[in-house]
């Protein structure tokens, strides 16, 4: 019990931290604190449209969360999951407009795989180059990145890709083998919002990368590898690979993005789609502690807090939506004092005998 | 005797759900060499860095000089003549010992004058204490012995008159001991006073004054080591009567069998043999580990060198930790319901503390780590109707593996080591501590310079012409 209620209770603290220092921050900027938190809560979950719009940031938010906490539990800092992602969304589109008429059936078939591979494939480079050339993952995958948002730049203009009908920066549709969000019940209930059933995609992979991580030999290699390097090297297993497999699973988790915005929302690639899906995944892992099942309720947070920050914009004459930016970042901040919190509990309770039993 | 130099009164420290210490007292006289024994975990450590500054206590009193004492950290214990040298040393080996000795202490660091003036210092501290050192040779460049003496002169330099030594003879071979041992007698007879913290009792027989021994965080003792046998020392520090290792080597001197359970490129391991590997470190250690790790075969065991570095997840919990070399016994779905009773036998068969395989490795001390590392390294599932899973593997690389650890798990390492090779399997030891060698090995080989230079069987035993060799020294 110890175990999951004292880090619950010292992220809730966390939290608690980030909404005091934004209410502190609204307050000088003379707006009514509790009005601003109002108008986070009412935009993020006030209607069902609002819902829908927060769930469908908290579906790539998840992704790639998973992204970065798959490849910390090796030891690597995943800064790649928007370059992943980007990747991804781009080779679904082209796959996809490649080959339009397929079954419905098949055209998920096909935009789950290269989906996946994709945003694999993206991170693997990242992974070979540590793995076995030493090269440093924070700095290939940035690399990576500013290369996937380049390549997609160009690629969007050629003929074969682009967009006839307007001005914007995007591919053609679809064709509705793939783009299937008219057949899908969530988005009906949603009352049409970004959202679609590829929301459901995040918890069974809470579910399987937590049995992965934590229940198998492959997921406790990579575990080890992030541990102890030498150590795990000394005992048989094989750093290097492990490190190539976990950067693998994590880009597959990012490159998952593309689902839900290529099928279930808008039909097509769209340049700079994501508003940095993949640098607010670093922050949802911290804040879940790299646990899987944590992941999709600090996701679910982060969106809320993104998609109120919208309307500050509008609704308040002083404040912007970076406060909710800096909330986020003083929850992340807060999240670092917490295992020192969870220690002076953890003392405090043995001093007063309380929960002696173990 | 002279005054006090300082006093803990009932001092008392937590970490987690651990207590560290309670209500320890400890009076340590000015000029005199002061030992600090007790097992690991023991409470040593964590007493001489409360002193030092590094921890702070929970209650209780520190008193120095006479006056009531409470640093913020070890800078300002430093200031006030407190100093520890830690059993890892903490030198930047690309910079020289002068820079290494200096680093911190001039307010300009390039100030001619104040690195003229704080040469001749340390000339003239090296000069009078008798460490001899070249100030312009890369840390890096040193023996351990050598890196021992920057540490001390580091004190020195910084006007400290209590020293404290963590574990210092660990890492010495027998001939830089008492060398040692003469530089701190010339610290002892210039009235600096010296807390020794150890486990040696054979050392604090020959240097300390005084001996203060802690048990399960508490001071149990202040002994005259002059006045008590080793045995009678080791029997505070442990709380009950110690029982002998037992041996029967000698009914089976002769019965060497010719099985060869490893062949190494210079030598060969066979079954029912412990062969002992002698020779300072640095010798060549690292190319023997390495061949024979190339050379392992699945069933075989390892206790490495550094437990800390190459052993252990120090972040993980002991049933990871278990995992780590035993994942191969499992199936690929790792279900702790199946395993965690295997970990769990390995903990109380081993008498690891806290019983609790959920606790991060971390937490637990140095000795019950390593009693926890020849635990795993001996248990495999076993396939047969007897049950017993400590049947050990058929060869067992054994790299220094006492280092750092109390009598009690010493002996209990010991033991297992013996009962490997008993069991008719093959047990390479390498190790610093020659009396650990002659106590188990079969035969030593003595490496100096990378090569093997001499070998020796049992029956040739003897610390000095096998302490010859490990110099280089050609014995006829």
């Amino acid at each position: 019990m110890k175990k999951i209620l004292l880090p619950l209770f010292s992220t809730f603290i966390s939290l608690l931290m980030g909404l005091l220092l934004g209410s502190v921050i609204a307050a000088f900027a003379d707006e009514n604190p509790l009005h601003i938190l109002q108008i986070i809560w009412n935009s993020g979950l006030g209607s069902k449209y609002d819902l829908g719009t927060t769930l469908y940031y908290a579906n790539a938010l998840a992704l790639t969360g998973y992204s970065v906490a798959v490849a910390f539990h090796a030891g690597l800092f995943n800064i790649g999951a928007e370059g992943q992602l980007n990747m991804a969304t781009l080779m679904v589109a082209i796959v996809g407009l490649t080959f339009p008429s397929v079954s419905p059936f098949l055209g998920i078939i096909i935009s789950f795989s290269v989906a996946m591979m994709a945003g694999a494939l993206w991170a693997g480079i990242a992974g070979l180059l540590k793995a076995y050339r030493g090269g440093h993952e924070v700095i290939s995958t940035i690399m990576l990145n500013i290369i996937a948002s380049a390549l997609a730049s160009w690629l969007i203009t050629l003929p074969v890709l682009r967009n006839t009908e307007n001005q914007n920066p995007e591919t053609r549709q679809l064709s509705l083998s793939y783009f299937v969000r008219g057949a899908d019940p969530l988005v009906k209930f949603f009352m049409d919002s970004p959202t679609s059933s590829s929301i459901l995609i995040i918890f069974l992979l809470a579910i399987l990368l937590w049995a992965f991580l934590f229940r198998t030999r492959t997921g406790f290699a990579i575990r080890a590898t992030g541990q102890n390097e030498v150590a795990a090297e000394l005992a048989g297993l094989n750093p290097k690979l492990m490190k190539v497999i976990a950067m693998l699973i994590a880009g597959a988790c990012a490159g998952l993005v593309a689902i839900g915005e290529v099928n279930g929302h808008t039909g097509k690639f769209l340049l700079g789609f994501s508003p940095e899906f993949g640098f607010m995944g670093i922050a949802v892992a911290l804040l879940a502690r790299n646990q899987p099942l944590a992941i999709p309720p600090a996701a679910f947070l982060f969106a809320i807090l993104h998609k109120g920050a919208g309307d500050l914009d509008i609704e308040t004459k002083n404040i912007t939506r970076d406060l909710a930016v800096v909330i986020q970042a003083v929850v992340v901040l807060s999240i670092s004092i917490s295992p020192w919190l969870e220690e002076k509990i953890l003392a405090f309770m043995v001093n007063h005998k309380w929960g002696a039993k173990e | 005797m002279l005054g006090v130099a300082l006093e803990l009164r009932k001092i008392s420290k937590q970490f987690g759900q651990v207590l560290a210490n309670h209500k320890v007292d400890l009076k340590v006289h000015v000029g005199s060499i002061h030992a600090i024994i007790g097992e690991n975990g023991a409470g040593k450590s964590t007493a001489m860095k409360i002193l030092c500054g590094f921890y702070h206590q929970d209650s209780g009193e520190i008193i120095v000089k006479e006056k009531k004492v409470r640093w913020p950290s070890p800078k300002e214990a430093l200031a006030s003549g407190i100093g520890m040298v830690y059993q890892h040393f903490m030198l930047a080996g690309t910079h020289t010992v002068f820079e290494n000795i200096v680093l911190g202490t001039i307010d300009y660091p390039w100030s001619l004058i104040q690195k003229k003036e704080a040469r001749l210092k340390i000339e003239k501290l090296s000069k009078y204490y008798g460490l001899a050192l070249d100030l312009d040779v890369n840390v890096e460049k040193l023996s351990v012995g050598e890196q021992q003496r920057v540490e001390i002169l580091k004190l020195l330099f910084r006007d400290t008159d209590i020293l404290i030594l963590d574990e210092p003879t660990a890492v010495l071979s027998p001939i830089e001991i008492e060398s040692f041992f003469g530089q701190l007698r010339n610290l002892k007879n210039e009235g600096k006073t010296i807390l020794l913290i150890t486990h040696k009792l054979k050392e604090v027989k020959a240097i300390a004054d005084k001996a203060t021994i802690f048990r399960d965080g508490k001071t149990v003792a202040e002994i005259t080591p002059a006045d008590f046998s080793i045995e009678a020392m080791a029997e505070l520090m442990v709380g009950r009567k110690l029982v002998g290792i037992s041996d029967n080597r000698n009914n089976r001197e002769e019965e060497k069998s010719s099985e060869v359970i490893i062949s190494l490129p210079d030598f060969k391991v066979h079954a029912g043999e412990i062969v002992g590997i002698a020779g300072v470190e640095g010798n060549g250690q690292r190319t023997i580990i390495d061949q024979t790790l190339k050379l392992r075969t699945a069933d075989s065991g390892m206790l490495p060198e550094k437990r800390l570095e190459e052993a252990l997840m120090l972040g993980a919990s002991l049933y990871e930790n278990f995992l780590l070399t035993k994942w191969r016994q499992f199936s690929w779905w790792l279900s702790p319901k199946i395993i965690m009773p295997y970990v769990k036998e390995v903990l109380s068969r081993f008498d690891i503390r806290p019983l609790n395989a959920n606790l991060i490795a971390k937490n637990f001390s140095g000795g019950n780590q390593q009693k926890f590392v020849v635990g795993r390294e001996l248990w495999s599932l076993s396939r047969d109707l007897t049950k017993d899973n400590f049947k050990g593997p058929k060869f067992l690389l054994a790299c220094q593996p006492t280092r750092g650890v109390d009598i009690n798990a010493m002996e209990f390492i010991h033991q297992r080591i013996l009962e490997q090779r008993d069991r008719g399997h093959g047990v390479l030891l390498v190790s610093s501590e020659l009396d650990e060698l002659l106590r188990l090995a079969d035969r030593i080989l003595v490496l100096y310079r990378g090569k093997i230079v001499k070998e020796f069987k049992r029956s040739e035993f003897n610390e000095t012409k096998i302490g010859l060799a490990m110099a280089g020294g050609s014995s006829s």
